[in-house]
């Protein structure tokens, strides 16, 4: 077992009486692609900047490679950082400020160009080098940000919401060049984002945030099929959430009673006990609308009240007897299916005993 | 369209009235021949009696300045005492800029506010205030005989030191607030940047904040420099009797020898002295930034 390249041993920062980051207990492997997920304010760029350097932790160690840095100022901390506004230094060429790393740290001129050359090559900047920052496009600027902070092959590469000034198309471009650049330069990435997307399709792994803490870290595949609680759940892409209580439990096979709807529903591979209070998180394209009445054991009936048209796919919202409203995602498998239902039409939905996850608190 | 022009013409106005007018006619005057008249100098041109125009303007009082070197030396010694009063304001200015820009924001408006109080108080009244503290029995010399590092009153008034500590006092204000204007605009990112980037506190400053605050450095030094050039007051008031700034002796041409043209030429030779400066510094502006 190495060690995890970046280890936060307990760490927590206050600014104030704001508990920024809470208590945060993490570690990445070496090569990771790590995205820190989390909604606004919740402490993802405090926690970079803590590990950057440019803030203290107010208890709780920070450690890189096994070594205890949370004493160690920024400039000799072997992780660099790709900012969110980017910080292009404003009177340096882009050749300059790509150099910037590598002089301070004293290496000789022939090979300064070099290297300046390769990055610029891997971000495919070639003859940009002699502009200055305001001459550049959105993107072309931040990808001299991103040259600029992986020219020292740090061990990691902190990128604070690396994308997020960038337009759509743009975005998903640089999200596989991001890829394929980690992949050539072989450096741990840690990004941030808020974007749910833009993590899932990122990273190897995330760690969700929530008001400082870390409250799930796991695959995009794990975070997306097996959120561990609401939160979660809710946050990551659209979730129906059935409010119930444990009747019957057989090995892994839970049955829930959703009052709300009046019927009972049952979990495969579940695990909890008889009497809890907990809710059935089900991903709206694991549901499956019909207008005949469907076999499976798990089904409601209610009124189509919503037809939402996505080209790929529709959404349809249906309303149940007791006025609880769920949401189907159906693939347009015909160029007319859309035509298949119509708004007030009955329909039953339904869905496997495995498609859902029991989730608590 | 109306309120446009009009717009625009004020300030003009406001600069032709104002500087244009007065300098053509000291510049007249300085092309005069002097005279025990009132006024003290002769016109440009006579018609004499068969109606033909007789020109007497004259460049004497310019070969004058040339030939005197008093009137050099007034130069030479005005430019240096205000470079180096430049110097050491900007020594001084930078540092309380900086701590002022990079303090929290409701401390920051309490120092900016420190910096300007001096200016409710008459810049004569705060000089002659000095002239006291600095005497043989002042303020001064009492504070330093009683620490024990002298045990004798210093001469420090009617010297040059007292010279640079007035105008360095006075100008200091002038200094601070374009390098803080500059220094405060600069994002802290940067600085976090070269830092992330392997540069030390001392490398951060040197390759960052300084190039970058350069405006203020230039705009600063220029609002106290050029003053400083024709300042009459403090050397007047502070200096020794021999210390002939630039001002001084425009002050005693006018004034002590009612000599109108050479005065008026010590102040186009001076006007030009410091438009040259403006005009670098106006070029460096207009530089483009890319
Ligand atoms: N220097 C600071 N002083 C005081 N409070 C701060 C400071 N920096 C951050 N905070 C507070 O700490 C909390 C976390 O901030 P942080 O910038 O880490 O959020 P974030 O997750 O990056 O949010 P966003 O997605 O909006 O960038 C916020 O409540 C913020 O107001
Ligand atoms: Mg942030």
């Amino acid at each position: 077992m190495t060690e995890p390249v970046v280890h936060f041993d307990r760490v927590t920062k206050r600014f104030g009486d704001v508990v920024a980051v809470d208590d945060v207990d993490l570690e990445i492997e070496e090569g990771e692609f790590f995205a820190l997920l989390g909604g606004s304010g919740c402490g993802k760029t405090t926690l970079l900047r803590l590990l950057a350097g440019f803030e203290r932790p107010t208890s709780g160690r920070v450690l890189i490679g096994g070594e205890d840095v949370t004493d160690v100022p920024a400039h000799r901390r072997p992780v660099n950082m790709m900012f969110q506004s980017y910080a292009l230094f404003p009177h340096m060429s882009v050749e300059k400020n790509v150099a910037f790393g590598l002089k301070q740290d004293g290496l000789p001129k022939a090979e300064i160009a070099t290297r300046v050359e390769e990055a610029l090559r891997l971000v495919e900047l070639t003859g940009l080098g002699g502009r200055r920052p305001d001459q550049l496009s959105g993107g072309q600027r931040q990808r001299v940000a991103l040259a600029r902070a992986l020219i020292k092959r740090p061990r990691v590469l902190l990128l604070d919401e690396p994308l997020a000034a960038l337009d759509k198309r743009l975005r998903e471009q640089t999200q596989f060049e991001l890829m394929r650049i980690q992949d050539e330069v072989g450096i741990t990435f840690i990004v941030v984002t808020h974007d749910q997307e833009e993590a899932m399709s990122l990273a190897t792994r995330i760690g969700v945030m929530r008001a400082g803490r870390i409250v799930q870290t796991g695959t995009p595949r794990e975070i997306y099929e097996t959120p561990q609680n609401r939160f979660v759940a809710d946050f990551i892409g659209s979730v129906n959430l059935l409010d119930g209580r444990v009747v019957a439990v057989d090995g892994t096979r839970v049955t829930l009673a959703v009052d709300r709807l009046g019927i009972n529903v049952i979990v495969d591979e579940a695990s909890a006990e008889v009497d809890t209070v907990c809710a059935l998180a089900l991903r709206p394209e694991k549901i499956v609308v019909s207008i005949d009445e469907p076999t499976a054991p798990n089904r409601v009936e209610g009124i189509v009240k919503e037809i939402g048209y996505l080209g790929a796919s529709c959404i349809v919202r249906v309303r149940t007897g007791s006025g609880d409203v769920l949401q189907a995602v159906q693939p347009n498998r015909q160029r007319d299916l859309s035509l298949a239902f119509e708004w007030d039409q009955r329909v039953w939905l339904s869905w496997s005993e495995a498609s859902g996850v029991l989730v608590f608190e | 369209m109306r309120g446009r022009a009009t717009v625009i013409a004020v300030p003009y106005l406001w600069l032709l009235l104002f500087f244009l007018v007065p300098f053509f006619i000291v510049l007249k005057i300085s092309f005069s021949e002097g005279t025990l008249a009132q006024p003290p100098y002769l016109p440009l041109y006579e018609v004499t009696d068969n109606g033909e125009m007789e020109i007497t303007a004259t460049a004497d009082s310019y070969a004058f300045l040339i030939e005197d070197p008093f009137y050099a030396e007034a130069y030479g010694r005005s430019l240096r005492v205000a470079f180096f009063a430049t110097l050491i304001a900007l020594l001084i200015g930078y540092p309380m800029a900086l701590g002022i820009a990079r303090s929290k924001p409701p401390w920051r408006n309490f120092l900016l506010m420190l910096v300007i109080l001096p200016f409710w108080t008459s810049f004569l009244i705060r000089v002659y205030a000095w002239k006291v503290l600095l005497q043989g029995n002042g303020a001064v010399n009492a504070a330093l005989m009683a620490l024990g590092v002298i045990d004798q009153p210093l001469q420090i008034l009617y010297t040059d030191g007292a010279i640079y500590l007035g105008i360095v006092y006075s100008y200091l204000p002038f200094m601070i607030l374009p390098l803080y204007a500059a220094l405060e605009r600069l994002d802290a990112s940067l600085d976090e940047a070269a830092a992330d980037l392997g540069a030390s506190p001392l490398r951060v400053f040197l390759a960052i904040t300084l190039p970058l605050s350069m405006p203020g450095i230039l705009a600063g030094s220029l609002l106290v420099f050029i003053p400083a050039v024709g300042e009459f007051v403090i050397p007047e008031l502070l200096g020794g009797p021999d210390a002939a700034m630039i001002g001084r002796v425009l002050w005693n041409e006018f004034f002590a020898n009612r000599d109108w043209p050479v005065a008026s030429a010590v102040a186009i030779a001076m006007l030009l002295f410091l438009v040259i400066p403006i005009m670098l510094f106006q070029r460096y502006q207009e530089r483009p930034t890319r």
